[in-house]
C-alpha cells in the first residue's frame, strides 16, 4: 500500500524541477479552491479564471512558500485575495450600491442550480466581502479560526468577530427569503 | 433585551464545534433559561443546517489542463536549459552591476558540451583562466559577432577557456538586453546562433563559428 504525498512533499518535488507534483497539488485542490471562488463571486467563469489565476501564482511564488505553514492556508490566502481584489474591481463598476441585493434573480443566477444554492449564494453576495470570506472559508471550506485567520490575514479574534456579524446578516437575509424561520 | 456577549461566544463556539464540556453546560443552562437565548440559538443552527446543505460544484473540466498548461509555459521561460538560463540571466540583474559585466564584457557560460563536440583543438591553446573575471576579457582572435544588425550596440565572442568554450558577451549600452544562444553541433561543424530578444520577440543577429571560420 502506498500513502499519498504531503502537500509540503509535493512543493518539494516541485521546486525541485517535478512538474507533475504540481499537477498533484492542483488536482487536490481545485475543487475546494474553484468551490470557494465561486461563492466568492457566484460567477462560474470568474471563478474559473480567478482559481487559474491562484494557482499560477502559487507556482511562480511557491519557493516563498513556508512550510512552516499549511500550503492550503497559503494556497487560499491566495484564491482569496483574487477573489477579494475582483469583487473591489466589480463593485468600482456597479452603478447602484447593493444591486446584487436584488430580489430578481439575474439570467446567471438560472445557472448556479437548486433553488437553495441560489438563495444563499444570493444572500452571501449582499454581504461585505471580509464577512463572505469568513462564512465561505467557514461552512464550505472547514476551515478553523486559526486557518481563517492565515488565509484572510487577521487576528482570530478579528475571524470571530466578522464571523458572528455574517452569520446574523445572513441568517436575516435568509429569513427575509423565507429559507429560515 | 440582548443576549450577553459571552454567550453569544458560546453560541459561535458551539455552532463551530469548538466549545468544551464546560462551555457547552454553560450554553445549555442559559438556553433552559432564556427564550432569547433558545431562538438566538435556534436560528443561528439553522443557518448552518442551510449552509451545510449547499452541495460543492465541480471545477470545469478544463481548469486543470488551462493551469498546466501554462505551467509548462512558464517553466519553458524559467527553467529551460541554457537558452533560458542566458535569457534570465541579465534581466534579473541590477542595473549598475549589468553594466559592468556589460562594459567589461559579460557572461560566462562554460559550456562543457561544445567542448566535447568541438574539441580544444579548434582553438588554440587554452586561456589561462582564475576565475570569471579573467574571461571577461575580449580576445581579438577569437571569432567575433557584431550586434549591430540586431539592434544592440555590442559584441558576442567564442574563444577557449579551461573548463570548455567561453561565450562572452560585450555591451555598450546600460538597457536591459536578453540574449538566446543555441548552440547546434550539426551546423558547420559547431554552430552558435545568437539571438537579442526586444518584447518576446527573437531577432536573429549572427553566428558564431567553433572553427573560427566565420
Amino acid at each position: 500500500m502506498t500513502s499519498e504525498p504531503g502537500d509540503n512533499e509535493l512543493v518539494r518535488e516541485c521546486l525541485g524541477g517535478d512538474e507533475h507534483a504540481f499537477e498533484i497539488l492542483l488536482l487536490r485542490y481545485q475543487g475546494p479552491v474553484y468551490n470557494a471562488v465561486l461563492r466568492m463571486v457566484r460567477n462560474r467563469d470568474e471563478a474559473s479564471d480567478l482559481t487559474q489565476t491562484a494557482f499560477l501564482k502559487a507556482y511562480e511564488q511557491l519557493a516563498s512558500f513556508d512550510s512552516k505553514h499549511k500550503f492550503f492556508s497559503w494556497l487560499y490566502r491566495i484564491a482569496v485575495n483574487e477573489a477579494i481584489n475582483h469583487v473591489k474591481r466589480q463593485r468600482r463598476l456597479e452603478p447602484l450600491a447593493g444591486e446584487w441585493a436584488s430580489g430578481a434573480p439575474s439570467p446567471e443566477d438560472a445557472l448556479v442550480g437548486a433553488d437553495l444554492s441560489l438563495h444563499v449564494q444570493d444572500a452571501l453576495m449582499s454581504l461585505p466581502y471580509d464577512y463572505r470570506a469568513v462564512l465561505v472559508l467557514r461552512h464550505f471550506e472547514g476551515c478553523s479560526y486559526e486557518e481563517m485567520a492565515a488565509i484572510v490575514g487577521v487576528a482570530e479574534k478579528t475571524v470571530k468577530s466578522r464571523l458572528f456579524s455574517a452569520r446574523r446578516q445572513l441568517k436575516e437575509l435568509l429569513e427575509a427569503r423565507g429559507i429560515l424561520r | 433585551m440582548s443576549i450577553h456577549p459571552e454567550i453569544s461566544d458560546l453560541i459561535q463556539a458551539e455552532l463551530d464545534g469548538v466549545a468544551t464540556d464546560a462551555e457547552r453546560i454553560r450554553l445549555r443552562d442559559a438556553i433552559a433559561g432564556n427564550a432569547e437565548v433558545r431562538d438566538e440559538y435556534r436560528r443561528l443552527r439553522g443557518l448552518c443546517d442551510v449552509l451545510a446543505q449547499v452541495e460543492p460544484e465541480a471545477p470545469p473540466a478544463r481548469l486543470a489542463p488551462a493551469v498546466m498548461h501554462a505551467v509548462r509555459a512558464r517553466r519553458g521561460t524559467t527553467h529551460g536549459g541554457l537558452v533560458a538560463s542566458v535569457r534570465a540571466f541579465w534581466p534579473g540583474r541590477h542595473l549598475a552591476l549589468r553594466y559592468a559585466y556589460a562594459v567589461a564584457a559579460g557572461v560566462v557560460l562554460g559550456v562543457l558540451g561544445l567542448h566535447l563536440a568541438a574539441g580544444g583543438s579548434l582553438f588554440g591553446p587554452a586561456v589561462p583562466e582564475r576565475d570569471a573575471s579573467a574571461t571577461i576579457a575580449p580576445s581579438h582572435s577569437a571569432p567575433r559577432l557584431d550586434l549591430a544588425p540586431a539592434g544592440v550596440h555590442g559584441f558576442a565572442t567564442v574563444r577557449p577557456s579551461a573548463t570548455g568554450t567561453t561565450i562572452g558577451v560585450d555591451l555598450g549600452s546600460a538597457e536591459p538586453v536578453e540574449l538566446v544562444l543555441r548552440y547546434d553541433p550539426a551546423k558547420g561543424g559547431g554552430r552558435v546562433d545568437v539571438l537579442v530578444l526586444h518584447d518576446g520577440e527573437a531577432t536573429p543577429a549572427g553566428s558564431l563559428q567553433l572553427s573560427g571560420k566565420q
